[in-house]
């Protein structure tokens, strides 16, 4: 039933970017968010789309994994390309079709807006690809640690958003198991009335809250009884470690930026 | 209603990283009104063989005739809907399925999908609940207020509600205490002597296959490796330790008799009282067996 998603999009491997650290993979990746807004000419998004290319063959992720991930997004940046298209009534007129006129700003305004989606969504799904949650988690609460001085509870969060992410596969198993059962009692999911699909769909979601409360009651005891108390003073077992790769790629990126800011018009 | 399970296959999220192979050329034959256990350890493929008798899985290779409609991997919901209403399933921990806000609700639900006469049903409900041993003043009450065991059969009651011509039992005492165990067994066991539906039964626990089946497939890595009646399981305990399986203790004992004593059984289902009272006249007789 739920055969085809892969969960946290996470491709274990042993590529470049796997090997990452993952702090530094997520400063390079919002730093390419902020540079790519300031991109304005043909030259710099040909240097953006080289860039693409080089940390694709730097991920060793199939690209089918990447198209199947930005499919959906497709759809959004065509809109967008039309739209701009549409509206933008600069420049010299290119061609009509009917009383729709087509402007070379238009076009150039909808191609860039376009790119930059398409780059931004290419970036953080390389990175979700190639880094597992735990690390991602890990590596949001050290560079949002800083914060705690401001009652920013970083490390709760990252605790939260680390329990939501190892329950996903349990909960989509959970909910497996119980749309199987409702069905083999004549539950109707896909066909039928409106209150008949009503009624399966509550068959499902009741017995699934339910779970869900015991399993979280059951996890919090649990925790309690191996002596956690918040996050004061807890050390780590996994370590990030930064290694010359970082370095290097901050390094590479800090000089494209550079290169981009003077290709600006 | 009879099954038949013709070189089945089913390999789960094809064409992904984490293809797997669960069922392998699988032939099987579920005789009307049997009892047949499925044995085999955990992820041998037991639950996904019983999947594609209602239709919840749909073989990628083969064919599964249930009655006379036939399920294969390109069948029509309506045939799958058509064969769901004889069929029912009670799953491992089958109290993770009730959600309605009385008991009475829930067990009317099964009926009510399946468009049987609610009415009629409904008026059947005390006998069901005695049946199950639960007392008929839990009508009213919330599932959600009753204790695990109450839960459970209530949980089994709302399968057995429709009265299925083929009922599945998925390792359904999974959880329970020993003594919980042997009372959900007994009331599957009169339940089939009542009504007499083609009964499956998974279990990774020779004791109970060997508690009510009389016919006995072992499945191991996707694969039926062995099939018979108990007898010709239990005289292949080599091969059945190799799989983590071992035949009955009560079974042991028995043939360790038998081969000390060169007394024969006519059966290994006998309880200890039988046992003990056909081998005094056995050995009144002098030693000779006699049925
Ligand atoms: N929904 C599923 N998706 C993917 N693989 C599954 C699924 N259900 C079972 N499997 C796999 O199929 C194999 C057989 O599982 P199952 O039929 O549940 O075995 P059993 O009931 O004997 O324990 C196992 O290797 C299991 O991991
Ligand atoms: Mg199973």
């Amino acid at each position: 039933m739920f055969e085809n998603v892969i969960i946290g999009q996470y491709l274990p491997g042993r590529s470049y970017l796997h090997h990452m650290d993952p702090r530094a993979k997520i400063a390079a990746v919002v730093f390419l968010i902020i540079v790519i807004f300031l991109v304005n000419s043909w030259h710099g998004y040909a240097l953006f789309g080289g860039a693409a290319i080089a940390v694709y063959f730097l991920s060793g992720v199939p690209f089918r994994y990447i198209r199947k991930g930005m499919f959906p997004v497709f759809i959004l940046v065509i809109l967008t390309f039309f739209l701009h298209a549409f509206f933008t009534r600069d420049g010299e007129v290119l061609f009509s079709i009917g009383m729709f006129s087509f402007y070379e700003e238009g076009i150039r305004q909808g191609l860039f807006i376009s790119l930059r989606l398409l780059l931004l969504v290419y970036f953080t799904s390389l990175l979700t690809l190639t880094t597992s949650p735990i690390d991602l988690t890990d590596a949001l609460e050290q560079m949002f640690s800083p914060l705690e001085r401001f009652k920013f509870p970083a490390y709760d969060v990252a605790m939260m958003m680390s329990i939501a992410i190892r329950f996903i596969p349990t909960l989509l198993q959970e909910t497996e198991k119980i749309i199987k059962a409702q069905t083999a009692r004549g539950a109707d999911f896909n066909k039928g009335s409106m209150r008949d699909r009503m009624q399966a769909f509550v068959s499902l979601l009741v017995p699934l809250f339910v779970r869900a409360f015991r399993r979280a009651e059951d996890l919090a005891y649990a925790m309690e009884a191996r002596g956690y108390n918040g996050g004061e003073g807890r050390t780590k077992l996994r370590l990030l470690v930064w290694g010359w790769r970082d370095t290097l790629c901050c390094c590479l990126i800090a000089v494209f930026g550079v290169i981009l800011l003077f290709l600006r018009q | 209603m009879d099954v038949n399970f013709q070189e089945v296959s089913h390999v789960y999220m094809q064409k992904t990283p984490f293809e797997t192979l669960a069922l392998k050329n699988v032939n099987a034959y579920f005789r009307a009104s049997s009892v047949t256990a499925v044995i085999g350890r955990t992820g041998s493929g037991k639950s996904t063989l019983v999947q594609h008798i209602n239709g919840l899985l749909k073989p990628s290779a083969g064919v599964v005739s249930v009655g006379e409609h036939h399920l294969e991997a390109k069948t029509k919901r309506k045939t799958v809907k058509a064969v769901r209403s004889h069929v029912g399933m009670v799953f491992q921990y089958p109290e993770h399925q009730l959600f309605e806000e009385t008991v009475e609700k829930d067990l009317l639900f099964g009926p009510k999908n399946k468009g049987m006469d609610v009415a009629e049903i409904q008026k059947k409900l005390p006998e069901l609940l005695q049946q199950v041993g639960l007392s008929e003043s839990l009508l009213k009450r919330s599932p959600f207020e009753l204790s695990g065991g109450q839960m459970r059969r209530v949980a089994i009651a709302g399968v057995l509600a429709t009265n299925p011509d083929i009922l599945i039992l998925d390792e359904p005492t999974a959880g329970l205490d020993p003594q919980g165990q042997k009372e959900i067994l007994k009331l599957f066991m009169n339940w089939q002597r009542t009504y007499q539906p083609t009964t499956i039964m998974i279990t990774h626990q020779m004791e109970e296959a060997a508690a009510f089946a009389e016919y006995m497939y072992v499945m191991e890595d996707a694969e039926i490796k062995m099939q018979g009646e108990p007898e010709t399981i239990y005289a292949q305990r080599k091969k059945l330790q190799e799989m983590d399986l071992d035949i009955p203790e009560q079974v042991q004992v028995l043939q360790q008799i038998e081969q000390d004593s060169g007394i024969r059984f006519p059966h290994y289902q006998l309880s200890p009282a039988e046992a003990a009272d056909y081998w005094r006249r056995a050995v009144q007789n002098g030693g000779v067996p006699r049925v």
